[in-house]
């Protein structure tokens, strides 16, 4: 489904990702951890289309080149991004700029736009299974949020506009028990045969809850080892440091 | 980006036809003739022609002023009309005697008069050429004791009131372009809401500009007595002409003890082409007196049009307890230049004002704020609160502020934040990660950076606003 | 008034933005009445400059009515690298710069004025790659002599101080005008240079007496990759303007204006501020306090230019009044004049009274009214005056301060 083959980024002619090479088959859930620094978040910035960087390599989803599309394209072809910090548009109602961009991706995809009643129903059920308060709909678009509000703002729209695969950056970062467990809850509802996800942490609490096929640990651009779930408890116990030393690199 | 630049330079205007109407021209130039001609023409009192006269006089004082941040080639004001009318003038009894084409020049703007009557519930007097042409909805105001018609009417019937107020916040002798307008002015709208009366219904006045080679002078008059209280609205729109046209216009608002008028403008005047060629030049003085205790005078205006505009909607808060409100989008593309802003000026106790300034420039555009807020000694426990804000998209573009706060009662309390930056690179990528395009992210975006002032105008305006402000900033997107 | 290319160049009028606020016809009129003094009979003591201006360690130029004094000075441990002071000395750096500020930017018959009739020029020129610790101090003393024959005239001087920081050199600079009780006209400028990656740090004091008369202006050069820091205290003078221009001419250049006023009797202080962004990438901060007091009025005048082309401008505004009698006044306009849009800029002026609510709660833990006022006014300053780098400074500004505005004297150093 998605396949990254020798990806290399780099920003103000630093580079960041240096030779990275993945493959998410169908349905299958990623993480990837790995130190400060790493080039997690890069690696999603990349994959999501954001200017600024210098990328060369390969990155296809379902055989679509992706780096040749704008971000709205690749949204539109099932890339979801859930920021690491999710953006403030103050004067945008959050109900109105989702129904936009859910219409916009149900037009590209041959879908017929979805009317305010039907979005309005929609977006309450998914929000009462976010805990989160209805009122939030006609709030600016995470204007003012708290950091939990914003990343539950994330995966609801994530569960929203349906994503092929979801990039979820950090997500966990900054929330505390309860959230946690709500944004867990959130993405593993989301779990699907036919939607790929791909989770970068360097938490692995979040990985308790949403139990992962895969986990990378990125380290220096690249990714320098792979394994099952038992990866991240050894990355728990051990530290990124001892763990990664054990490895030849 | 840069496509984003060129879909907001590329805007169109939609209002830029020209209507086939048999126009009443007076000979071009102005000297004294012509202001006694336009006053004959209107059969006008005595004393009004003195007044006119006596602003003419001023005028010919007076230079033109140069301290605004626009530049212009210089205006020659002997090189325009400055009386046009549709004619025949006809005494309307109903709205079925209007000239059909004058009728389509409006239904075309999407002002049918007629629907409007039937429908809307707004009261609107519509002006072509600063000559009104129909008033709606004037028997059922004529029930609340409201007066609402064309300023002609006001001073054929309502002398006495017209003139106690004409003048009365704006003299002639406030500055050139007020003397002009004094001197020249054609007609406009005017506006009585008796002692203890609350509107009935929107009041609002459509200008149109149509005849070529002619300066608009049109004059506003409303007054607000004890405990009145009206919303009035208007729009305005011009033919497309390489030619620039001078709009002088003057608007007086009076409010006395515990009136509130609320006074919005939608501003779309033709801004010219893409290369800065022809549109209106858009000169105005707007002022509001809160004469009166507990008064409110709230100014919303949403400026996209004219080549270049250059207005301040001040308040002087007279009464105590009384509030001024200015809130404004300005838009500036193209070669557009907008001065705009507002003075408050605190004279009574407890006076509070409010200031929200949302200014966007893009293209080559030259977008300034410029305002004052003056707290004199009298006004002790005075408030004010200012906040503008600037967005630019694209490198050629300029955005200026230029406040000045003038305090002398030290138990006021003024705040002034200001801010300027390029659209949100965030903001952007953001919106266009959940799949909106650039172009429709840029609009979202701009609508939101100018959502508290649209909140401001009243419902149904508030929407046409919004799509006045996509077609300005999306322009040729699709 | 003659400029240097000879052409004639007036006196600005109160129409000119900048000097809306300023009231220059009465500037103007002390300008024709005032008198320049003989150098000799000053009753200038170090004792005296050392109560007025304070001695804060190394070199101190001196100077009387606009002329230098060399008793007066401290000119023996001049660290390596740093070169400072007259003009007219022969120093072929000292020579070689005074040309440099000798280009003719004088923009008003003021400083046409101060170039033309200014007696002696302080020079500081530093090196490059040279970092000196220790603060280089020029005083300005203003001693009128208003008895006797000149019982008419208002003292006059032009004092020009010339400062040149070379490349990766690094620099503290205190510059203070003071003076004796009396009517005096100081009319002063200062050209700063801050070479490619140089960092300096400027104080300006300014103490004059509450009869003097004083035109102050500043010009700084920034160049690529350097830091300025200018802390600005104005406290004497009846009519007194502190006009600072800066131009940041290389990239990533950066520069950090703070200043207070204060204000109080009838004095009338003006504080006119330019920062010009001419190159890409550089940061500004102005940061301007007014304490208003009795029948005084303190305006400010802060312009933020962002010139076309450049990119990445990050630019920062603010002006903060403390109003604190009925017929006190504050003028702020704050302005911003931005033709690039790769900016990001704020601005924000504030005019308001002592928050009565904390004056409240200070009394309620048994402060006495008194005492709250000069600890909440204090607490409103505090941003400038902690900003000053040299304690000794800190301590001799904090009390006049003090004293100028009938405050208790606090020790800043334990109100920190």
């Amino acid at each position: 489904m998605l396949h990254i083959a020798n990806l290399r980024a780099s920003i103000a002619g630093k580079t960041i990702l240096n030779g990275l090479d993945l493959d998410i088959a169908a349905g299958e859930v990623h993480a990837i951890m790995g130190p400060n620094g790493a080039g997690k978040s890069t690696l999603a910035n990349v994959l999501a289309g954001r200017d600024g960087y210098v990328v060369s390599g390969e990155a296809t989803f379902e055989g679509v080149d992706l780096l040749a599309l704008a971000p709205e394209d690749r949204a539109a072809v099932g890339v979801f991004l859930a920021f690491q910090h999710p953006v403030e548009i103050p004067g945008v109602g959050n109900m109105y700029f989702l129904r936009s961009a859910v219409n916009v991706v149900r037009a590209k995809r041959g879908l017929p736009e979805i009317g305010a009643m039907d979005f309005l129903g929609v977006a309450k059920e998914h929000m009462a299974r976010l805990e989160m308060d209805p009122a939030f709909l006609s709030r600016s678009v995470n204007a003012g949020f708290s950091g939990g509000e914003k990343k539950r703002n994330e995966i609801l729209q994530m569960s929203m506009l349906e994503p092929r695969l979801a990039i979820l950056d950090e997500t966990d970062s900054g929330l505390d028990i309860d959230a946690l467990r709500i944004v867990a809850q959130g993405i593993e509802r989301l779990r699907s045969p036919d939607r790929s996800m791909l989770i970068i942490t360097h938490h692995p609490r979040l990985l308790d809850d949403v139990r992962p096929d895969y986990v990378h640990v990125l380290s220096g651009g690249r990714i320098v080892r792979s394994g099952d779930h038992h990866l991240a408890a050894e990355l728990e116990a051990n530290g990124y440091t001892s763990t990664l030393a054990a490895v030849p690199a | 980006m840069s496509d984003v630049i060129e879909a907001l330079v590329e805007r169109e205007y939609a209002f830029g036809f020209h209507s086939d109407l048999d126009t009443d021209l007076a000979p071009k130039g102005l000297d004294e003739d012509v202001v006694r001609l336009i006053s004959a023409k209107k059969g006008e009192p005595e004393w009004l022609l003195e007044w006119r006269l006596a602003a003419f006089c001023h005028f010919l004082t007076l230079e033109e002023p140069t301290w605004s941040n626009v530049h212009h080639p210089p205006i020659d004001y002997q090189d325009m009309h400055y009386w046009a009318a549709p004619k025949p003038k006809p005494q309307l009894a109903s709205l079925d005697e209007l000239d059909p084409e004058i009728r389509a020049t409006f239904d075309k703007l999407g002002i049918s008069l007629a629907e409007q009557e039937r429908l809307s519930g707004v009261a609107v007097d519509a002006i072509l050429d600063s000559v009104s042409v129909a008033t709606t909805f004037k028997a059922k105001l004529a029930e609340a004791g409201v007066i609402f018609c064309s300023f002609s009417e006001a001073v054929r019937e309502h002398p006495d009131l017209v003139r106690k107020y004409l003048g009365s916040v704006v003299g002639y002798r406030d500055n050139f372009f007020a003397a002009l307008n004094s001197a020249v002015f054609s007609d406009g709208s005017f506006c009585f809401i008796p002692a203890g009366v609350r509107c009935p219904m929107e009041l609002s006045t459509y200008f149109r500009i149509n005849a070529a080679q002619t300066g608009q002078f049109e004059r506003t008059l409303i007054v607000a007595e004890e405990g009145a209280s009206v919303s009035y609205l208007e729009g305005c729109t011009a033919p497309m002409r390489d030619e620039n046209q001078l709009h002088a216009a003057v608007v007086e608002l009076i409010a006395l003890d515990d009136a509130s008028i609320k006074y919005s403008t939608v501003q779309n005047w033709y801004p010219g082409d893409a290369d800065g060629k022809g549109g209106i030049y858009n000169f105005v003085t707007k002022r509001g007196r809160c004469a009166g205790a507990r008064s409110k005078i709230s100014w919303t205006q949403v400026e996209t049009g004219s080549a270049i505009t250059w207005k301040y909607p001040s308040v002087i808060l007279q009464g105590d307890d009384s509030v001024g409100e200015f809130y404004s989008v300005a838009v500036t593309t193209n070669h557009q230049q907008a001065d705009t802003g507002t003075k408050m000026i605190h004279i009574g106790r407890n006076t509070r004002s409010t200031i929200l300034s949302k200014g966007i420039s893009a293209g080559h555009a030259q977008n300034t704020y410029r305002g004052l807020v003056k707290i004199l000694r009298s006004a002790t426990g005075a408030r004010n609160h200012t906040r503008c804000d600037s967005l630019l998209i694209g490198p050629e573009c300029g955005a200026h502020t230029f406040p000045y706060v003038e305090v002398k009662n030290d138990t006021a309390q003024v705040e002034h934040e200001a801010s300027t930056s390029k659209i949100g690179e965030d903001q952007l990528f953001y919106c266009r990660q959940r799949g909106l395009t650039e172009e429709d992210a840029t609009s979202m975006i701009v609508n939101g950076f100018c959502r508290e002032v649209f909140d401001e105008l009243p419902m149904e305006y508030a929407v046409e606003a919004q799509a006045l402000m996509r077609v300005s900033l999306e322009g040729a997107v699709g | 008034m003659k400029a240097a290319d000879g052409s004639v160049m007036d006196y600005p009028s109160t129409k000119e933005e900048a000097w809306r606020y300023t009231p220059v016809d009465e500037i103007v009129s002390r300008l024709a009445a005032a008198a320049t003094m003989p150098a000799t009979g000053t009753s200038v003591s170090r004792q005296v400059v050392d109560a007025l201006a304070g001695d804060h360690g190394g070199p101190r130029l001196v100077f009387v009515n606009g002329v230098y004094d060399a008793d007066l000075s401290d000119h023996d441990n001049v660290p390596a690298g740093l070169w400072c002071g007259l003009a007219d000395l022969s120093h072929g750096r000292a020579a070689a710069n005074v040309a440099l500020a000798g280009i003719d930017w004088a923009v008003d018959g003021f400083l046409a004025r101060n170039h033309a009739d200014g007696h002696d020029s302080a020079v500081v020129v530093v090196d490059p790659g040279v970092r000196i610790d220790v603060p280089v101090h020029v005083v300005h003393v203003s001693a009128p002599d208003n008895t006797g024959e000149r019982a008419d005239s208002a003292t006059i001087s032009h004092p020009r101080t010339i400062i040149d920081v070379g490349s990766g050199s690094r620099i503290a600079l205190i510059q203070t005008y003071c003076g004796l009780d009396g009517r005096a006209v100081t009319n002063a400028s200062t050209t700063i240079r801050v070479g490619r990656h140089a960092e300096v740090d400027h104080c300006r004091v300014q103490t004059e007496s509450t009869a003097a008369t004083h035109i102050g202006h500043t010009r700084i050069e920034q160049e690529e990759g350097s830091r300025l820091r200018m802390i600005s205290v104005t406290i004497g003078g009846d009519i007194a303007r502190n006009a600072i221009d800066v131009h940041l001419h290389g990239p990533d250049a950066q520069t950090e204006l703070v200043g207070v006023n204060v204000t109080t009797g009838r004095q009338r202080h003006d504080t006119v501020v330019t920062v010009d962004h001419a190159a890409s990438r550089c940061a500004s901060t102005q940061r301007f306090t007014g304490v208003i007091d009795d029948h005084g009025r303190g305006s400010f005048s802060g312009e933020i230019i962002v010139r076309p082309g450049t990119v990445a401008t990050d630019a920062h505004q603010s002006n903060r009044n403390l109003v604190l009698s009925p017929n006190a006044e504050a003028d702020t306009r704050p302005w911003l004049q931005i033709l690039a849009d790769d900016v990001r800029c704020t601005h924000g002026a504030t005019v308001g009274r002592l928050d009565d609510d904390a004056l409240f709660y200070l009394r309620s833990r048994g402060i006495p009214l008194d005492e709250a006022r000069t600890m909440l006014i204090g607490a409103f300053i505090r941003d400038v005056t902690d900003a000053i780098p040299h304690p000794s400074l800190r301590t001799h500004v904090a009390a006049i301060i003090a004293a100028s505005n009938g405050m208790v004297a606090t020790d800043p150093e334990r109100m920190r």
